[in-house]
Protein backbone atom coordinates (compact mmCIF):
# COMPACT_ATOMS: atom_id res chain seq x y z
CA UNK A 1 0.00 0.00 0.00
CA UNK A 2 1.51 3.15 -0.76
CA UNK A 3 1.25 5.96 1.09
CA UNK A 4 -0.02 9.48 -0.20
CA UNK A 5 -0.05 12.89 0.77
CA UNK A 6 -3.75 12.59 1.82
CA UNK A 7 -3.26 9.82 3.90
CA UNK A 8 -0.28 12.19 5.78
CA UNK A 9 -2.89 14.74 6.00
CA UNK A 10 -5.69 12.55 6.80
CA UNK A 11 -3.96 10.72 10.33
CA UNK A 12 -2.82 14.68 11.18
CA UNK A 13 -6.48 15.39 11.56
CA UNK A 14 -7.95 12.56 12.97
CA UNK A 15 -4.57 12.87 15.31
CA UNK A 16 -5.17 16.09 15.91
CA UNK A 17 -8.40 16.01 16.92
CA UNK A 18 -7.70 12.99 18.92
CA UNK A 19 -5.71 15.21 21.23
CA UNK A 20 -7.70 17.60 21.23
CA UNK A 21 -10.25 15.13 23.11
CA UNK A 22 -7.67 13.69 24.85
CA UNK A 23 -6.01 16.17 26.54
CA UNK A 24 -7.96 19.47 26.12
CA UNK A 25 -11.40 18.04 26.95
CA UNK A 26 -11.22 17.59 30.65
CA UNK A 27 -10.71 21.51 30.91
CA UNK A 28 -12.83 22.63 27.45
CA UNK A 29 -10.27 25.48 27.05
CA UNK A 30 -10.99 25.44 22.76
CA UNK A 31 -14.14 23.60 21.88
CA UNK A 32 -16.44 25.56 24.33
CA UNK A 33 -18.40 29.35 23.71
CA UNK A 34 -16.31 31.61 25.52
CA UNK A 35 -19.12 32.72 28.12
CA UNK A 36 -19.09 36.35 29.19
CA UNK A 37 -16.28 37.01 31.45
CA UNK A 38 -15.60 40.97 32.98
CA UNK A 39 -15.04 42.15 36.68
CA UNK A 40 -18.24 42.75 38.46
CA UNK A 41 -18.96 44.89 41.69
CA UNK A 42 -21.08 45.15 44.48
CA UNK A 43 -24.30 47.43 43.83
CA UNK A 44 -26.72 48.69 46.46
CA UNK A 45 -29.07 46.51 47.99
CA UNK A 46 -28.73 42.99 48.96
CA UNK A 47 -30.74 39.73 48.08
CA UNK A 48 -31.14 37.17 51.26
CA UNK A 49 -28.23 39.07 52.91
CA UNK A 50 -25.46 38.87 50.04
CA UNK A 51 -24.60 41.54 47.99
CA UNK A 52 -25.66 42.10 44.56
CA UNK A 53 -23.22 41.86 41.39
CA UNK A 54 -23.12 44.29 38.78
CA UNK A 55 -20.66 44.21 36.00
CA UNK A 56 -18.36 46.85 36.32
CA UNK A 57 -17.14 46.31 32.25
CA UNK A 58 -16.74 44.28 29.03
CA UNK A 59 -19.03 43.20 27.08
CA UNK A 60 -21.65 41.36 29.11
CA UNK A 61 -24.52 43.67 30.24
CA UNK A 62 -27.61 41.19 30.71
CA UNK A 63 -30.74 40.87 30.59
CA UNK A 64 -32.97 40.46 26.99
CA UNK B 1 35.88 2.16 -20.85
CA UNK B 2 33.08 0.23 -22.38
CA UNK B 3 30.72 2.85 -24.33
CA UNK B 4 27.06 1.71 -24.43
CA UNK B 5 25.85 -0.59 -27.44
CA UNK B 6 23.60 1.36 -29.29
CA UNK B 7 20.18 -0.21 -29.70
CA UNK B 8 19.66 0.92 -33.32
CA UNK B 9 21.81 0.48 -36.16
CA UNK B 10 23.48 4.17 -37.31
CA UNK B 11 20.57 6.53 -39.04
CA UNK B 12 19.89 5.39 -42.64
CA UNK B 13 21.27 7.00 -45.41
CA UNK B 14 18.52 9.15 -47.28
CA UNK B 15 19.86 8.24 -50.69
CA UNK B 16 19.66 4.83 -50.03
CA UNK B 17 15.81 4.32 -50.74
CA UNK B 18 13.58 6.75 -52.61
CA UNK B 19 9.96 6.98 -52.91
CA UNK B 20 8.71 6.19 -56.57
CA UNK B 21 6.09 8.12 -56.39
CA UNK B 22 7.57 11.85 -55.49
CA UNK B 23 11.54 10.82 -55.16
CA UNK B 24 11.71 11.90 -51.59
CA UNK B 25 14.19 10.17 -49.44
CA UNK B 26 12.50 6.92 -47.38
CA UNK B 27 14.04 5.66 -43.93
CA UNK B 28 13.85 2.04 -43.34
CA UNK B 29 13.76 1.06 -39.66
CA UNK B 30 11.46 -1.69 -39.38
CA UNK B 31 13.31 -4.58 -41.97
CA UNK B 32 11.46 -7.85 -42.43
CA UNK B 33 8.44 -7.83 -40.64
CA UNK B 34 7.47 -4.81 -42.45
CA UNK B 35 4.74 -5.42 -45.22
CA UNK B 36 3.12 -1.41 -46.15
CA UNK B 37 5.59 1.89 -46.32
CA UNK B 38 3.34 4.95 -46.70
CA UNK B 39 5.41 7.86 -47.91
CA UNK B 40 5.52 10.51 -45.72
CA UNK B 41 5.76 13.24 -48.62
CA UNK B 42 3.51 12.37 -50.66
CA UNK B 43 1.46 9.06 -49.10
CA UNK B 44 2.02 7.06 -51.97
CA UNK B 45 1.20 3.58 -50.69
CA UNK B 46 4.85 0.84 -51.12
CA UNK B 47 5.48 -2.54 -50.97
CA UNK B 48 9.28 -3.48 -49.75
CA UNK B 49 11.24 -6.24 -51.80
CA UNK B 50 13.85 -8.62 -51.72
CA UNK B 51 16.23 -6.53 -53.19
CA UNK B 52 15.74 -3.74 -50.50
CA UNK B 53 14.31 -1.31 -52.87
CA UNK B 54 10.29 -0.18 -52.99
CA UNK B 55 7.62 -1.21 -55.35
CA UNK B 56 5.33 1.79 -56.20
CA UNK B 57 1.15 0.16 -55.12
CA UNK B 58 -1.09 2.67 -54.95
CA UNK B 59 0.21 6.45 -56.33
CA UNK B 60 -1.30 9.31 -54.32
CA UNK B 61 -0.17 12.87 -53.86
CA UNK B 62 -1.06 14.44 -50.51
CA UNK B 63 0.56 16.49 -48.14
CA UNK B 64 1.96 15.55 -45.44
CA UNK B 65 0.38 16.36 -42.11
CA UNK B 66 2.16 17.63 -38.59
CA UNK B 67 1.08 14.89 -35.92
CA UNK B 68 2.11 15.38 -32.14
CA UNK B 69 5.17 12.95 -32.64
CA UNK B 70 6.96 13.19 -35.77
CA UNK B 71 8.33 10.15 -37.64
CA UNK B 72 11.28 8.63 -36.69
CA UNK B 73 11.09 10.72 -33.11
CA UNK B 74 13.01 8.28 -30.46
CA UNK B 75 12.41 8.20 -26.75
CA UNK B 76 12.16 6.06 -23.70
CA UNK B 77 9.01 4.90 -22.35
CA UNK B 78 8.24 1.63 -20.08
CA UNK B 79 11.90 1.30 -19.75
CA UNK B 80 12.89 0.75 -23.65
CA UNK B 81 13.96 3.46 -26.49
CA UNK B 82 11.39 3.27 -28.87
CA UNK B 83 11.10 4.66 -32.35
CA UNK B 84 8.39 6.10 -34.38
CA UNK B 85 8.10 4.30 -37.71
CA UNK B 86 4.55 4.56 -38.47
CA UNK B 87 1.51 7.29 -37.90
CA UNK B 88 -1.62 6.55 -38.26
CA UNK B 89 -5.19 9.45 -37.53
CA UNK B 90 -7.80 7.58 -36.81
CA UNK B 91 -11.33 8.82 -35.65
CA UNK B 92 -15.16 7.30 -34.64
CA UNK B 93 -18.24 9.32 -35.03
CA UNK B 94 -20.57 9.86 -32.30
CA UNK B 95 -23.92 11.14 -31.73
CA UNK B 96 -22.47 13.67 -34.83
CA UNK B 97 -19.27 14.33 -33.33
CA UNK B 98 -16.10 13.00 -34.27
CA UNK B 99 -13.59 11.56 -31.96
CA UNK B 100 -10.24 11.80 -33.19
CA UNK B 101 -6.57 10.38 -31.93
CA UNK B 102 -3.16 9.99 -33.51
CA UNK B 103 -1.49 6.64 -32.83
CA UNK B 104 2.27 6.12 -33.38
CA UNK B 105 3.88 2.66 -34.36
CA UNK B 106 6.80 2.36 -31.86
CA UNK B 107 9.48 -0.37 -32.80
CA UNK B 108 12.44 -1.75 -30.87
CA UNK B 109 14.34 -4.46 -32.57
CA UNK B 110 14.38 -6.53 -29.44
CA UNK B 111 11.17 -6.16 -27.78
CA UNK B 112 8.66 -5.68 -30.98
CA UNK B 113 6.32 -3.03 -31.67
CA UNK B 114 3.93 -1.39 -29.23
CA UNK B 115 1.26 1.35 -30.38
CA UNK B 116 1.29 5.26 -28.55
CA UNK B 117 -2.10 6.55 -29.08
CA UNK B 118 -2.88 10.15 -28.49
CA UNK B 119 -6.75 11.05 -28.07
CA UNK B 120 -7.22 14.86 -29.61
CA UNK B 121 -10.33 15.29 -27.83
CA UNK B 122 -9.53 14.63 -24.47
CA UNK B 123 -5.40 14.61 -24.22
CA UNK B 124 -4.96 11.70 -23.12
CA UNK B 125 -2.42 9.06 -23.86
CA UNK B 126 -1.83 5.27 -23.79
CA UNK B 127 0.18 3.12 -25.02
CA UNK B 128 -0.83 -0.39 -26.20
CA UNK B 129 1.08 -3.82 -26.38
CA UNK B 130 -0.36 -6.68 -28.59
CA UNK B 131 -1.46 -9.49 -26.60
CA UNK B 132 0.07 -13.09 -27.04
CA UNK B 133 -2.99 -14.43 -26.46
CA UNK B 134 -6.92 -14.15 -26.45
CA UNK B 135 -8.99 -12.54 -23.81
CA UNK B 136 -12.13 -14.45 -22.28
CA UNK B 137 -14.79 -12.05 -23.81
CA UNK B 138 -18.06 -12.65 -21.93
CA UNK B 139 -21.03 -11.42 -24.20
CA UNK B 140 -24.03 -10.22 -21.94
CA UNK B 141 -26.12 -6.78 -21.96
CA UNK B 142 -23.42 -5.04 -20.55
CA UNK B 143 -20.34 -7.64 -21.44
CA UNK B 144 -16.85 -7.85 -19.72
CA UNK B 145 -13.65 -9.35 -20.31
CA UNK B 146 -11.19 -11.32 -18.77
CA UNK B 147 -7.05 -11.53 -19.52
CA UNK B 148 -5.09 -13.16 -16.80
CA UNK B 149 -5.69 -11.52 -13.78
CA UNK B 150 -7.56 -8.32 -15.01
CA UNK B 151 -10.94 -7.91 -15.58
CA UNK B 152 -12.37 -5.47 -18.00
CA UNK B 153 -15.88 -4.00 -18.11
CA UNK B 154 -16.89 -3.04 -22.00
CA UNK B 155 -16.68 0.70 -22.40
CA UNK B 156 -18.06 1.35 -26.20
CA UNK B 157 -17.93 -0.03 -29.12
CA UNK B 158 -17.31 2.70 -32.26
CA UNK B 159 -16.37 2.26 -36.23
CA UNK B 160 -12.83 3.40 -36.10
CA UNK B 161 -12.03 4.78 -39.71
CA UNK B 162 -8.04 5.26 -40.74
CA UNK B 163 -8.28 8.86 -42.18
CA UNK B 164 -4.22 9.08 -42.51
CA UNK B 165 -1.03 7.26 -42.76
CA UNK B 166 2.43 7.69 -43.06
CA UNK B 167 5.67 5.81 -42.12
CA UNK B 168 6.51 1.11 -41.81
CA UNK B 169 3.75 -0.81 -40.88
CA UNK B 170 4.06 -4.55 -40.31
CA UNK B 171 0.53 -4.87 -41.68
CA UNK B 172 -1.45 -3.68 -44.42
CA UNK B 173 -2.95 -0.19 -43.51
CA UNK B 174 -4.97 2.71 -46.20
CA UNK B 175 -6.91 5.74 -45.57
CA UNK B 176 -10.44 4.80 -45.61
CA UNK B 177 -9.83 1.61 -43.59
CA UNK B 178 -12.83 0.32 -40.83
CA UNK B 179 -12.63 -1.66 -37.76
CA UNK B 180 -15.15 -2.33 -35.38
CA UNK B 181 -13.28 -1.40 -32.02
CA UNK B 182 -14.67 -2.32 -28.66
CA UNK B 183 -12.80 -0.79 -25.27
CA UNK B 184 -13.05 -2.73 -22.76
CA UNK B 185 -11.66 -0.88 -19.23
CA UNK B 186 -10.07 -1.26 -15.39
CA UNK B 187 -8.15 1.80 -15.28
CA UNK B 188 -5.85 2.61 -15.79
CA UNK B 189 -5.15 -0.52 -17.77
CA UNK B 190 -7.75 -1.07 -21.07
CA UNK B 191 -8.44 -3.99 -23.66
CA UNK B 192 -8.88 -3.13 -27.00
CA UNK B 193 -10.66 -5.18 -29.27
CA UNK B 194 -10.66 -4.60 -33.36
CA UNK B 195 -12.51 -6.71 -35.57
CA UNK B 196 -12.10 -5.89 -39.46
CA UNK B 197 -14.02 -8.66 -42.15
CA UNK B 198 -12.50 -8.52 -45.84
CA UNK B 199 -12.55 -10.93 -48.37
CA UNK B 200 -10.29 -13.49 -46.84
CA UNK B 201 -12.08 -13.50 -43.66
CA UNK B 202 -12.68 -11.44 -40.37
CA UNK B 203 -9.38 -10.59 -38.29
CA UNK B 204 -9.43 -9.49 -34.32
CA UNK B 205 -6.88 -7.55 -33.02
CA UNK B 206 -6.04 -8.05 -29.15
CA UNK B 207 -4.35 -4.93 -27.32
CA UNK B 208 -3.72 -3.82 -24.28
CA UNK B 209 -3.53 -0.57 -22.98
CA UNK B 210 -2.49 1.54 -20.18
CA UNK B 211 -3.01 4.76 -19.33
CA UNK B 212 0.13 7.22 -19.85
CA UNK B 213 0.40 10.82 -18.51
CA UNK B 214 1.08 13.16 -20.89
CA UNK B 215 3.88 15.04 -19.20
CA UNK B 216 5.67 11.76 -19.25
CA UNK B 217 4.93 11.24 -23.18
CA UNK B 218 6.68 14.99 -23.86
CA UNK B 219 9.90 13.66 -21.13
CA UNK B 220 9.88 10.39 -23.11
CA UNK B 221 10.75 12.21 -26.68
CA UNK B 222 12.17 15.07 -25.00
CA UNK B 223 9.28 17.61 -26.57
CA UNK B 224 10.00 20.91 -26.04
CA UNK B 225 6.73 21.93 -24.90
CA UNK B 226 4.76 21.72 -22.38
CA UNK B 227 2.06 18.83 -22.42
CA UNK B 228 -1.49 20.13 -22.65
CA UNK B 229 -3.96 18.91 -19.64
CA UNK B 230 -6.41 16.57 -20.41
CA UNK B 231 -10.04 18.27 -21.23
CA UNK B 232 -11.79 15.90 -19.31
CA UNK B 233 -11.94 12.40 -17.78
CA UNK B 234 -10.30 9.47 -19.73
CA UNK B 235 -11.54 6.31 -19.93
CA UNK B 236 -8.48 4.36 -18.79
CA UNK B 237 -7.38 7.65 -16.64
CA UNK B 238 -6.50 6.48 -12.89
CA UNK B 239 -9.17 7.52 -10.36
CA UNK B 240 -7.21 9.63 -7.95
CA UNK B 241 -9.76 9.48 -5.48
CA UNK B 242 -9.84 6.10 -4.79
CA UNK B 243 -6.29 5.39 -5.06
CA UNK B 244 -5.00 4.41 -1.78
CA UNK B 245 -8.41 3.43 -0.97
CA UNK B 246 -7.55 0.43 1.15
CA UNK B 247 -4.87 2.10 3.27
CA UNK B 248 -7.59 5.05 3.96
CA UNK B 249 -10.00 2.43 5.10
CA UNK B 250 -7.72 0.51 7.26
CA UNK B 251 -6.30 3.43 8.77
CA UNK B 252 -10.09 4.72 9.39
CA UNK B 253 -10.78 0.98 11.52
CA UNK B 254 -7.38 1.96 13.50
CA UNK B 255 -8.22 5.44 14.41
CA UNK B 256 -11.85 4.26 15.16
CA UNK B 257 -10.47 1.92 17.43
CA UNK B 258 -8.08 4.63 19.02
CA UNK B 259 -11.34 6.76 19.38
CA UNK B 260 -13.62 4.43 20.94
CA UNK B 261 -10.62 3.79 23.87
CA UNK B 262 -10.16 7.43 24.30
CA UNK B 263 -13.85 8.54 24.32
CA UNK B 264 -14.39 5.61 27.52
CA UNK B 265 -11.23 7.15 28.77
CA UNK B 266 -12.15 10.31 28.73
CA UNK B 267 -15.99 9.94 29.77
CA UNK B 268 -15.33 7.38 32.80
CA UNK B 269 -13.02 9.78 33.98
CA UNK B 270 -15.37 12.67 34.25
CA UNK B 271 -17.06 13.22 38.00
CA UNK B 272 -20.18 15.31 36.43
CA UNK B 273 -21.37 16.23 39.56
CA UNK B 274 -24.31 18.49 40.03
CA UNK B 275 -22.65 20.91 42.60
CA UNK B 276 -25.79 23.17 43.13
CA UNK B 277 -29.14 23.63 42.39
CA UNK B 278 -31.68 26.14 42.87
CA UNK B 279 -35.17 26.93 42.63
CA UNK B 280 -36.94 29.96 42.80
CA UNK B 281 -40.16 31.69 41.19
CA UNK B 282 -39.97 34.78 38.58
CA UNK B 283 -39.28 37.77 39.21
CA UNK B 284 -37.07 36.44 42.21
CA UNK B 285 -33.60 36.43 41.62
CA UNK B 286 -31.32 33.77 43.67
CA UNK B 287 -28.75 34.50 45.23
CA UNK B 288 -26.36 31.56 46.70
CA UNK B 289 -22.84 29.82 47.08
CA UNK B 290 -21.03 26.86 45.13
CA UNK B 291 -18.02 24.98 45.32
CA UNK B 292 -16.40 24.35 41.59
CA UNK B 293 -13.31 21.87 42.82
CA UNK B 294 -10.46 22.94 44.12
CA UNK B 295 -8.42 26.07 43.63
CA UNK B 296 -5.93 26.29 41.08
CA UNK B 297 -7.95 23.39 38.86
CA UNK B 298 -9.43 23.97 35.66
CA UNK B 299 -12.78 22.46 34.68
CA UNK B 300 -15.76 22.04 32.27
CA UNK B 301 -19.40 23.20 33.75
CA UNK B 302 -22.80 22.77 32.69
CA UNK B 303 -25.76 25.65 33.46
CA UNK B 304 -29.04 24.27 33.21
CA UNK B 305 -32.24 25.81 33.41
CA UNK B 306 -35.92 24.96 33.64
CA UNK B 307 -39.42 26.79 34.07
CA UNK B 308 -42.25 25.41 34.51
CA UNK B 309 -45.35 26.18 33.82
CA UNK B 310 -44.56 27.42 30.18
CA UNK B 311 -47.92 27.93 28.23
CA UNK B 312 -47.22 30.20 25.36
CA UNK B 313 -44.47 32.25 27.27
CA UNK B 314 -40.91 32.57 27.67
CA UNK B 315 -38.03 32.80 30.55
CA UNK B 316 -34.68 33.94 30.14
CA UNK B 317 -31.73 33.92 33.22
CA UNK B 318 -29.14 35.93 33.66
CA UNK B 319 -26.43 33.70 35.23
CA UNK B 320 -23.29 35.47 37.17
CA UNK B 321 -20.82 32.65 38.98
CA UNK B 322 -18.52 35.46 40.40
CA UNK B 323 -15.62 34.06 42.58
CA UNK B 324 -14.72 35.13 45.84
CA UNK B 325 -11.38 35.25 46.04
CA UNK B 326 -11.65 37.98 44.03
CA UNK B 327 -8.32 36.75 42.11
CA UNK B 328 -10.25 35.62 38.86
CA UNK B 329 -12.86 37.14 36.82
CA UNK B 330 -16.74 36.50 37.06
CA UNK B 331 -18.23 34.21 34.63
CA UNK B 332 -21.58 35.42 32.91
CA UNK B 333 -24.26 33.08 30.70
CA UNK B 334 -27.74 33.49 29.80
CA UNK B 335 -29.89 30.94 29.68
CA UNK B 336 -34.00 30.93 27.52
CA UNK B 337 -36.51 28.78 27.88
CA UNK B 338 -39.69 28.91 25.94
CA UNK B 339 -42.93 27.20 25.07
CA UNK B 340 -45.26 28.10 22.07
CA UNK B 341 -48.15 26.10 21.19
CA UNK B 342 -51.45 26.76 18.51
CA UNK B 343 -53.66 25.85 15.88
CA UNK B 344 -52.99 27.03 12.57
CA UNK B 345 -54.91 25.43 9.34
CA UNK B 346 -56.68 23.09 11.68
CA UNK B 347 -53.60 21.26 12.74
CA UNK B 348 -51.80 22.13 16.20
CA UNK B 349 -48.71 23.13 16.58
CA UNK B 350 -46.51 22.69 19.30
CA UNK B 351 -42.03 24.52 19.96
CA UNK B 352 -40.02 25.62 21.70
CA UNK B 353 -38.79 23.59 25.29
CA UNK B 354 -38.50 24.02 28.89
CA UNK B 355 -35.18 23.15 29.67
CA UNK B 356 -32.14 24.86 28.63
CA UNK B 357 -28.20 23.80 29.26
CA UNK B 358 -25.03 26.05 28.66
CA UNK B 359 -21.44 24.21 28.46
CA UNK B 360 -18.72 26.88 29.92
CA UNK B 361 -14.99 25.55 29.32
CA UNK B 362 -11.96 26.53 31.08
CA UNK B 363 -13.42 28.10 34.52
CA UNK B 364 -11.09 27.75 37.91
CA UNK B 365 -11.67 26.23 40.60
CA UNK B 366 -12.89 27.74 43.77
CA UNK B 367 -15.96 28.72 46.03
CA UNK B 368 -18.13 31.31 43.90
CA UNK B 369 -21.15 33.31 44.56
CA UNK B 370 -23.88 32.67 42.16
CA UNK B 371 -26.67 35.13 41.34
CA UNK B 372 -29.47 34.58 38.92
CA UNK B 373 -31.46 36.71 37.82
CA UNK B 374 -34.62 35.88 35.94
CA UNK B 375 -36.95 37.89 33.35
CA UNK B 376 -40.52 35.81 31.88
CA UNK B 377 -43.30 37.26 29.20
CA UNK B 378 -45.94 35.78 27.31
CA UNK B 379 -47.14 36.28 23.44
CA UNK B 380 -49.76 38.65 24.19
CA UNK B 381 -47.87 42.14 24.25
CA UNK B 382 -48.53 44.10 27.74
CA UNK B 383 -50.16 41.10 29.31
CA UNK B 384 -48.65 40.23 32.90
CA UNK B 385 -46.11 38.31 33.22
CA UNK B 386 -46.89 34.25 34.27
CA UNK B 387 -45.22 33.47 37.63
CA UNK B 388 -42.99 30.64 37.11
CA UNK B 389 -41.43 28.52 38.78
CA UNK B 390 -37.33 27.94 37.57
CA UNK B 391 -34.44 25.56 38.75
CA UNK B 392 -30.86 25.97 37.69
CA UNK B 393 -28.87 23.49 38.36
CA UNK B 394 -24.75 24.05 37.98
CA UNK B 395 -22.63 20.93 37.18
CA UNK B 396 -19.17 20.33 37.24
CA UNK B 397 -16.48 18.58 35.29
CA UNK B 398 -19.04 16.94 32.64
CA UNK B 399 -18.80 15.80 29.52
CA UNK B 400 -18.68 17.03 26.40
CA UNK B 401 -19.96 15.82 23.11
CA UNK B 402 -18.53 18.43 20.75
CA UNK B 403 -14.87 16.60 21.87
CA UNK B 404 -16.39 13.15 21.05
CA UNK B 405 -18.14 14.20 18.02
CA UNK B 406 -15.07 16.20 16.16
CA UNK B 407 -12.41 13.20 16.00
CA UNK B 408 -15.25 10.72 14.59
CA UNK B 409 -16.66 13.22 11.80
CA UNK B 410 -12.73 13.35 11.26
CA UNK B 411 -12.66 9.65 11.35
CA UNK B 412 -15.20 8.81 9.56
CA UNK B 413 -15.84 12.09 7.23
CA UNK B 414 -12.82 12.05 5.01
CA UNK B 415 -12.70 8.71 3.49
CA UNK B 416 -16.62 9.10 3.31
CA UNK B 417 -15.25 11.89 1.61
CA UNK B 418 -13.19 10.42 -0.60
CA UNK B 419 -15.54 7.20 -1.49
CA UNK B 420 -18.14 10.14 -2.75
CA UNK B 421 -15.53 11.67 -4.82
CA UNK B 422 -14.38 8.54 -6.50
CA UNK B 423 -17.95 8.12 -7.39
CA UNK B 424 -18.45 11.29 -8.68
CA UNK B 425 -14.97 10.52 -11.26
CA UNK B 426 -16.42 7.03 -12.01
CA UNK B 427 -19.80 8.91 -13.04
CA UNK B 428 -17.98 11.45 -15.16
CA UNK B 429 -15.98 8.69 -16.99
CA UNK B 430 -19.04 6.74 -17.65
CA UNK B 431 -20.91 9.41 -18.98
CA UNK B 432 -18.92 9.49 -22.18
CA UNK B 433 -19.39 5.24 -22.33
CA UNK B 434 -22.33 3.87 -24.13
CA UNK B 435 -23.46 2.54 -20.67
CA UNK B 436 -24.12 6.43 -19.81
CA UNK B 437 -27.22 7.06 -17.43
CA UNK B 438 -29.73 8.39 -19.72
CA UNK B 439 -30.95 11.88 -18.90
Amino acid sequence: MRIAPRHIVYWLLSLGSLGLLAFDAPRGRLLTLEPDRGEVEKGTGTVRGRPIYVWSGGGYHGGK
Amino acid sequence: MNQPVPVFRDEAKTAALQCPGCGAPIQRTGFGAIVKVVCSHCGSELSPTESDTLRLLLHVQRQQRPSVLPLHIRGTLAGAQWEVIGIVWREVTADGKVYPWQEFLLYNPYLGYRYLLHFLYDRHWALGTPLDGAPIIHVAQRPSARWRQHHFRHFQRALARTIYVEGEFPWQVRVGDVVTADDYVAPPLGLSVEQSVDESGTDLQFTMMQHLDGAEVYRAFALAATAPRPTMIGPLQPNRWTAGAALTWVSCAVLLLVWLVATIGYSASRDDREVYRGTATTPDPISDELDLGEVGSVQTIAVELTATPLSNAWAYADVLLVPLSGSEEAVGVGLEVDEWHGVSDGESWHEGTSHASVAVGAVPGGRYAIQVAPQSGTSTPGAPAQTLEYTVVVRRDVVLDRYIMLPLAVILGVPLLLTLAGLAFEGARWRNSDYAPQA
